[in-house]
């Protein structure tokens, strides 16, 4: 078979349109890596927004309401079919309503040697957007005092700030949830005191939290109007960078966490940039088959006459085929290898220097980088075998 | 292996009445495993035409060729690979070598196209036989076409075949190298006890015909 292949390969060889090939092939491995690079380029930056050392349990939960200006001042509350859309949107997991307090309020201190008062407005949200749940929660009309959940901003505010220029004591998050104050409730339908404490701490919502159930029974009670629409809502995302999101809070003036959704503009740019590789490397990858293609058939029209004598002489057309695919396939297929080295190589160096700066990224490319790979060979395979057949046939045919 | 020509007529020569005065165009012949047959025919009356319709690289004719019963013009290209390369071998008038291989590399391209080569055929004595043995190495592009021809005849009795098919083969061999050719084939035909098909210008007694006949 080796002599075979031997005395095949010698009537076949042709130093004619050696030019065409290597241009051909190399335009190939450029394709093959800027196809890869595309992909690999959007699995690291889902595993950077998604992996569990980067993932940032706050980016997964946005407050929204609607970005004020001075056209729309009177139209704070959020309307229900902007609710449903944003509903509806894939990227988000769920909805809850910020429920407001439509009384006044104010927390004073029962001490007299750390005495404060301050004039504050309450809000409530679902248990299931806390990121934090106390032990007591629950709130009963019977209940001792009213758990509140402070920012725990508020408590850093206080402590490296305030108490540093009244000279005042730091207070540790357990000392102030030792700390019973009195809140005071008043609207056109009466005035009520009741005793406050702090529960917890959130890290997510910035606001002072009451129990949902403490504050319908305050509305349905001080409220003058208790039908309004919300004006703020928390979501649940697994995906605060989504781009989709981002839009549809612009298209709809409404606004979120700046910090939280920054991300989505480095994911834009990574989109574009991915697709433009991508879009790019598809399209060399045509071009680079369609001239391989072609330096295929001018190779093998060149040889019509041996091949056709080869096959008079008894060799097979499958056995033709398959040493025409041998032929021209390897180099092909190198270039492909090539290209995928090349990429896992750039990975690793990225691995590197991402680490000096504490992103953790995989050293090795990703396994959606690697099929892709091996579907570029079959595809590469696939064009091959075809155009050999179809040429073979055509030129040999008696 | 029989063969059967079934009122074949060459499409190009229909035209012609081929088969006015002709013992195959037109008429049915059978050929049976081991004969020897000579077909001999003028110039223009298609030898060669009859040569590739038997090798199966030209299918423009009327009528059928049966090969055990079977048409050659429904071979697949499998099948009609493994009918030239293990069943039929034939020299052709225009000998059909690769003229940048040398005359060793044509004769083996041949040898090793079967699925498994018959390593007991020595090259070097046939060619020893047929007096090219010193060109062996040298391009078959720069022979003469004598030697040429010797090569072709070396190549197919090279392959296995149950048929071996010449036409004109000994054209551009003078008296003595007819005679070395003519007995270098009998003896491959005796030991693969296969049969002949010679279609040449001129009746001739190189071999024991069972069968002559007129194209």
């Amino acid at each position: 078979m080796a002599r075979l292949n031997n005395l095949m390969g010698k009537i076949l060889q042709t130093g004619q349109g050696r030019f065409r090939a290597w241009m051909g092939t190399l335009g190939l491995g450029i394709a093959a890596i800027l196809v890869l690079a595309a992909v690999q380029l959007q699995c690291n930056f889902n595993e950077l927004l998604q992996g569990k050392e980067n993932r940032d349990t706050n980016s997964q939960f946005l407050v929204i309401n609607r970005q004020l200006n001075s056209n729309n001042l009177q139209e704070v509350a959020l309307r229900k079919d902007e609710l449903d859309a944003l509903q509806k949107l894939p990227q988000v997991a769920a909805v809850g309503v910020v429920q407001p307090g439509y009384f006044k309020a104010s927390i004073s201190s029962n001490s007299d040697r750390f005495p404060f008062y301050t004039e504050v407005s309450f809000e409530s949200v679902p248990n299931d957007f806390l990121d934090q749940i106390p032990e007591k929660w629950d709130w009963k009309e019977s209940d001792e005092y009213v758990p509140v959940i402070i920012p725990s901003m508020y408590l850093d505010v206080y402590n490296f700030q305030f108490a540093l220029a009244q000279q005042l004591p730091q207070l540790t998050p357990e000392i102030v949830k030792m700390i019973y104050f009195t809140i005071h409730i008043r609207s056109a339908k009466g005035e009520m005191q009741l005793k406050g404490k702090v529960a917890g701490f959130s890290d997510r919502i910035q606001s002072l939290l009451v129990p949902d159930s403490f504050m319908q029974w305050c509305n349905s009670r001080f409220a003058v109007d208790n039908k309004k629409q919300p004006s703020r809502v928390l979501i649940k995302t697994q995906d605060a960078a989504a781009p989709e999101l981002t839009q549809f809070l612009e298209k709809n003036q409404l606004t979120a966490d700046k910090e939280k959704t920054r991300f989505s503009k480095y994911r834009q740019v990574v989109n574009w940039v991915a697709g433009i590789s991508g879009l790019s490397g598809i399209l060399m990858l045509a071009f680079a088959l369609l001239v391989l293609t072609l330096f295929i058939q001018l190779q093998i029209v060149r040889k019509q006459a041996e091949v056709k004598l080869l096959i008079q002489l008894g060799a097979s057309p499958g056995k033709m085929n398959t040493f025409l695919f041998k032929k021209f396939f390897p180099p092909h297929a190198i270039m492909v290898l090539i290209a995928f080295i090349l990429i896992a190589i750039i990975q690793w160096m990225l691995k590197t220097r991402l680490h000096e700066n504490a992103i953790e990224l995989s050293a090795f490319p990703s396994w959606i980088t690697f099929v892709t790979a091996a579907l570029l060979l079959v595809c590469i395979a696939v064009v091959h075998l075809f155009t050999i057949r179809k040429t073979v046939q055509e030129h040999t045919r008696n | 292996m029989q063969i059967r020509l079934q009122q074949i007529i060459p499409i190009p020569l229909q035209e012609k009445n081929p088969a006015a005065g002709s013992d195959i165009w037109g008429k049915q012949v059978i050929f049976q495993p081991g004969e020897y047959i000579k077909i001999t025919a003028p110039s223009g009356r298609g030898k060669t035409t009859c040569s590739h319709f038997l090798a199966g690289i030209r299918k423009d004719y009327t009528g059928s060729i049966l090969i055990n019963e079977l048409p050659l013009s429904n071979y697949s290209s499998q099948e009609m690979a493994v009918w030239r390369r293990e069943q039929l071998g034939v020299v052709y008038q225009d000998l059909r070598l690769f003229p940048e291989l040398t005359i060793r590399e044509n004769i083996e391209l041949k040898k090793y196209l079967a699925p498994q080569p018959d390593e007991s055929i020595s090259i070097e004595q046939m060619a020893e036989a047929l007096g090219i043995a010193d060109l062996l190495d040298s391009k078959a592009g720069i022979c003469s076409y004598g030697e040429q021809q010797r090569a072709a005849i070396i190549r197919t009795l090279s392959q296995p075949f149950q048929w071996l098919l010449l036409d004109e083969p000994f054209s551009h061999l003078d008296n003595h190298n007819q005679q070395k050719a003519i007995q270098l084939i009998q003896s491959v035909l005796e030991s693969k006890k296969a049969g002949l098909i010679l279609l040449d210008l001129e009746p001739d007694n190189h071999f024991s015909y069972t069968q002559s006949l007129q194209l």
